[in-house]
C-alpha cells in the first residue's frame, strides 16, 4: 500500500518537476520524513533519483521538441560541476544557517521580479561568446519556429557555478537557481529554460546520487516506486508542457519559488 | 551539413539513448517493484528504513543474493540504469561533438565527464 501512495506522489512529482525544470526532491523528501517516516539519509537519496529520473525521462520529449538547448546545457554544465565540488569542500568549514537565509531572501526577490516581468523574455541580440559558440536557437511556440540568442553568457556561467556551490552546500536542487539564472540573465524563453535546467540537474544528480549508491544509501523499497512514478509523471509532464502556455509555467513557478524561499528562510531561522 | 541540423542531429541521438535508457530502466524496475509484492521480506524491510544504518553497497547485494531476494537485485539493475543514463549523456555528447569538430564543446563535455567520474568514485556529494 505504501509502494502505491508512493507511486501516485511521485507520479504528481514529476509531472510538475519536468514541467518546471526542477527535481521532485521538493514534494519527496518531504512525503517520505512527515508521512512515511523515513530516515533523512534515505529520503535525500531518494530524491536524489527522482532528479535523475525527471531529468531523463522529460528530456527525450524535451529534445524532441527543440527546447532543451544543449550546446547551452554541455556549456553550463562545467560551471554547475566546478561550483559542486567547490561547494562540497566548502560545506566542512561553513555554517549554512546564514546561507539560508542569504539565499531564501534572494529566491523571493526573484519571485518578485519574475512576477513584474510581463510576457516571456526573447532576446535577439546574443552575447559574443553567444555567437562564436553558436549557443542560440529555436523552439516550436504555437507551431510557429521562433529564434532566440543567448545573452550575458559569462554571468549565466558565473551563476551556474554559484547555482553549484549552493546545491551541495546547503543539499538543496539546483534547479530552482538555473531556470533563475537563465530566465533573468540569459533572457532565454521559459519553456527553454526549464526544459535546458531539466536536463541539466540529472548530470550533478547522478554524480551525487553514484556517491550515495556506494554508500548503501539508495535503498530499492523506497527509490523503486519514486523512481518508476516520476518517469511516469516526468513523460505526461513533457508532453503538457509543451501545450502548456509559458505565463502559466511563469506562474506556477513563481508559486513554487515563494514556497521555497520561506522554507528556506524557516531552516535558516530554527537551525542552530 | 549546416550547424543547425548538426545540432539538431546531435539532439535526436541524445533524444534516442534517454528514451531506450529510460524505457529499460524502467522496466527493471517495474518488473522488480511487482516481484517485491510476493517476496516475504516484503513487510519488514519498510520498517527498517525508519532507522539509518550504514551498510555499504556491496555488502548490502550480498545480503540480498544470499538470500534470493532477487526482486530487490532486479530494482537495483533498473536503478543503475537510470543513474548511469546522465553520465552516458555526457560522454556520448562530448563524441558526437567531436564528431561534428566543435573542439570546445566537446572539450566541455568531457570535462564535466570526468568530474562525475571523480565525484563517483570519491563518494562526492554533489547536490
Amino acid at each position: 500500500m505504501a509502494e502505491l501512495i508512493l507511486f501516485l506522489v511521485s507520479i504528481g512529482a514529476g509531472f510538475l518537476g519536468s514541467i518546471l525544470g526542477l527535481g521532485g526532491g521538493i514534494i519527496i523528501v518531504p512525503v517520505l520524513t512527515l508521512f512515511f517516516h523515513i530516515n533523512i539519509r534515505y529520503a535525500v537519496a531518494a530524491s536524489l533519483i527522482s532528479i535523475v529520473a525527471t531529468s531523463s525521462g522529460a528530456a527525450a520529449r524535451f529534445l524532441n521538441d527543440r527546447l532543451t538547448n544543449i550546446r547551452l546545457a554541455v556549456v553550463l554544465e562545467v560551471g554547475t560541476t566546478c561550483g559542486a565540488i567547490v561547494g562540497f569542500v566548502l560545506a566542512k568549514f561553513m555554517e549554512p544557517r546564514m546561507l539560508f537565509l542569504l539565499f531564501g531572501s534572494f529566491l523571493l526577490i526573484s519571485a518578485i521580479s519574475m512576477l513584474q516581468t510581463k510576457g516571456d523574455p526573447l532576446s535577439t541580440v546574443g552575447h559574443p561568446w553567444s555567437h562564436k559558440l553558436k549557443l542560440g536557437g529555436r523552439y516550436l511556440k504555437k507551431k510557429v519556429w521562433v529564434a532566440y540568442e543567448v545573452e550575458k553568457v559569462p554571468l549565466g556561467l558565473f551563476s551556474m557555478f554559484f547555482a553549484g556551490v549552493l546545491s551541495a552546500l546547503l543539499g538543496i536542487g539546483s534547479g530552482i537557481f538555473k531556470v533563475i539564472a537563465m530566465d533573468r540573465a540569459m533572457k532565454l524563453p521559459i519553456k527553454v529554460s526549464s526544459a535546458t535546467s531539466n536536463f541539466m540537474i540529472g548530470v550533478t544528480a547522478a554524480g551525487s546520487a553514484g556517491a550515495y549508491m556506494l554508500h548503501g544509501d539508495i535503498r530499492a523499497e523506497i527509490a523503486a516506486p519514486v523512481s518508476l512514478g516520476i518517469i511516469v509523471g516526468s513523460w505526461f509532464g513533457a508532453q503538457a508542457m509543451v501545450k502548456i502556455p509559458a505565463a502559466l509555467i511563469r506562474k506556477v513557478f513563481v508559486v513554487v519559488l515563494v514556497i521555497v524561499s520561506f522554507q528556506m528562510i524557516h531552516k535558516g531561522l530554527v537551525s542552530q | 551539413m549546416t550547424d543547425q541540423h548538426s545540432a539538431e542531429g546531435i539532439e535526436l541521438r541524445i533524444a534516442k539513448l534517454l528514451r531506450y535508457g529510460v524505457l529499460i530502466a524502467g522496466i527493471f524496475i517495474g518488473v522488480g517493484l511487482v516481484g517485491s509484492f510476493f517476496s516475504a521480506h516484503h513487510a519488514s524491510s519498510w520498517r527498517q528504513l525508519t532507522e539509518y544504518q550504514q551498510v555499504p553497497f556491496r555488502k548490502h547485494i550480498e545480503q540480498l543474493a544470499a538470500t534470493n531476494q532477487w526482486d530487490q537485485l532486479v530494482c537495483y539493475a533498473g536503478l543503475f540504469v537510470l543513474i548511469s543514463l546522465p553520465i552516458i549523456r555526457v560522454f556520448l555528447t562530448g563524441f558526437l561533438f567531436v564528431y561534428s569538430k566543435e573542439k570546445f564543446l566537446a572539450a566541455c563535455a568531457f570535462f564535466v565527464f570526468l568530474i562525475l567520474i571523480l565525484s563517483f568514485v570519491l563518494g562526492i556529494e554533489m547536490s
